[in-house]
């Protein structure tokens, strides 16, 4: 009897603080609607009464308890990949993301630019070519290979064109 | 009442017996792969490289006496965030050498991958530049004067573009898990909100979209997949063919590519954020592109769990194109499902050639 009290304790515990876990997230996330949360214990809990049914009625046909306990993980792992999706998917995740973001390139992005500068410097004290001037380079290259092709691609078009004339004088003179 | 029922002792300890052997196998093959790894063969369909431009291969695959199909097959993958040779991962397990085996001449378009130096390139380049020259070259190795323009994931937008900007090139189109309408794009339509996403800052602040950034935002899709990833090799780690795929797939799943900076601007700006492309205001090398402008017989693919495309992004392909021989398949599993795996070879290819072969006679 005080086990059954004891239990159903536990259980309002439980339930009590997955509550104030939900409301803390929906402040965090400023969502309207709660992730559904049973989306996660649902199959989980499911799934183990159904195998422990199933082991219980029918004796174990299939006494394959590591393929059941795969079967529970794979569940409980894509309820959880439900919830977090539910939660990743709202405004708030977003804009939080947002900040995070913004924040880290607010920070890096300094860092970066003035150590750029700085290695430059240092190259160019050392007579060495910084990644701009290689960078630069490797865009003329490039568009000078852009250049080269539309070169290629017309002489192409030319050769195709006298063909098609050669073919074309043939049949004029042989008809 | 019910009656309960123990195990029979015997049916335990033979049920045992097979667990231990199964565990020991795969206590010894994780060893195995752990202390001496191999590099996966990837890509082994023979292929020859018909034109390269900047950083972006051509490549025409299998051999002559195969080729059975008069219109060739062009596809065009995304640029950015992965490598291509998902599409020929290794032998038995290949979209591409299943292509080949049904007779089709088919080409690849390896975008390549970028660097600094190529910052300054943007989608409007590649629809207007690179893929012309692209299909030019094929046009002129294959004596054809159509292609079968087929799309997977971001090459199916830059394909469209084409299709739409150059229809008289476009014989069939074939969106694969390609996202059109970008309202619909899941979380990434979410994340990358003009509200929250500073897309000027990072491009600006980075120059490129760096590939971490990507790895970090593909990775956040299903925080869970890399769990389920390894749960799922231990699990198999007995099945010799098993640890073959996962190690070519899981090879591919972590190399990731960058972005041209200006490219991923465009991309993010005049795709997600302002859904330019379906809604008709999207401008490339100074012409409006109108999907309706494709009349050419389209096929549409959408994978019911993706989650990078979800099916009515894709779908909504259908809709803005103005031909009369539509076809929409919706098939079980993700974004990837559709390209590698078993259930790609059962069910996805076959359904593709098909479509495919039946509308690749030249008029």
């Amino acid at each position: 009897m005080s086990d059954g009290f004891m239990n159903q304790d536990l259980l309002s515990m439980w339930k009590r603080s997955m509550d104030q876990g939900m409301e803390a997230w929906q402040k965090l996330t400023g969502q309207q609607q709660a992730p559904d949360i049973s989306q996660f214990w649902r199959p989980m809990f499911g799934q183990s009464l159904d195998v422990w049914t199933q082991i219980l009625k029918q004796g174990m046909s299939s006494p394959d308890v590591l393929a059941h306990w795969k079967k529970f993980l794979d569940d409980s792992v894509e309820g959880w990949s439900k919830v977090l999706e539910q939660a990743m998917g709202t405004d708030g995740f977003a804009a939080a993301m947002g900040k995070f973001l913004d924040q880290y390139m607010n920070t890096v992005g300094p860092v970066r630019k003035s150590l750029q500068s700085s290695n430059e410097e240092f190259l160019r004290t050392m007579n060495l070519p910084s990644r701009k001037q290689i960078t630069d380079l490797a865009s003329q290259v490039v568009s000078l290979e852009a250049r080269l092709e539309a070169l290629e691609e017309r002489i192409e078009d030319l050769v195709d064109s006298i063909s098609l004339l050669e073919t074309f004088v043939k049949r004029a003179t042989n008809p | 009442m019910t009656e309960w029922k123990l195990p029979m002792p015997s049916e335990l300890s033979e049920k045992l017996q097979q667990e231990t052997i199964k565990n020991l196998q795969r206590f010894s093959k994780g060893m195995d792969l752990v202390y001496r790894p191999r590099e996966p063969q990837l890509g082994q369909t023979p292929k020859e490289l018909i034109h390269k431009k900047n950083k972006s291969s051509l490549y025409r695959y299998g051999h002559a006496a195969d080729r059975r199909h008069a219109v060739p097959v062009f596809m065009v993958p995304n640029l950015g965030i992965s490598r291509p040779y998902i599409f020929d991962l290794y032998p038995g397990s290949s979209f591409i050498e299943y292509m080949v085996q049904q007779g089709f001449d088919f080409y690849l378009l390896d975008w390549g991958v970028f660097g600094d130096e190529d910052n300054g390139l943007t989608f409007d380049e590649c629809v207007t530049q690179i893929l012309p020259v692209m299909v030019r070259k094929v046009l002129r190795a294959s004596k054809a004067r159509q292609v079968t323009l087929l799309g997977y994931c971001m090459g199916a937008p830059l394909g469209a573009c084409y299709a739409a900007l150059y229809p008289e090139a476009v014989k069939n189109f074939v969106n694969m898990a390609g996202p059109i309408d970008f309202k619909q794009a899941g979380l990434f339509t979410t994340w990358l909100d003009q509200r929250h996403f500073d897309i000027d800052k990072l491009v600006d602040a980075f120059g490129s979209m760096p590939s971490d950034m990507v790895r970090v935002g593909f990775k956040m899709l299903k925080p869970t997949m890399d769990l389920t990833t390894f749960t799922n090799l231990w699990w198999n780690l007995w099945d010799d063919s098993y640890v073959e795929g996962f190690l070519a797939l899981n090879k591919w799943a972590n190399e990731f590519t960058p972005f041209p900076g200006e490219f991923f601007r465009q991309w993010v700006k005049e795709f997600y954020q302002q859904n330019k492309l379906v809604k008709g205001e999207l401008v490339l090398g100074g012409r409006s592109v109108d999907l309706s402008n494709i009349r050419c017989p389209l096929l549409v693919v959408g994978a019911k769990q993706d989650n990078i495309t979800p099916p009515q992004c894709a779908r909504a392909l259908m809709d803005a194109t103005s031909g009369s021989d539509k076809e929409y398949l919706e098939l079980p599993g993700g974004h990837i499902s559709l390209i590698a795996g078993r259930g790609a070879r059962r069910n996805v290819w076959p359904k593709v050639s098909g479509w495919i072969g039946q509308r690749s006679q030249e008029a």
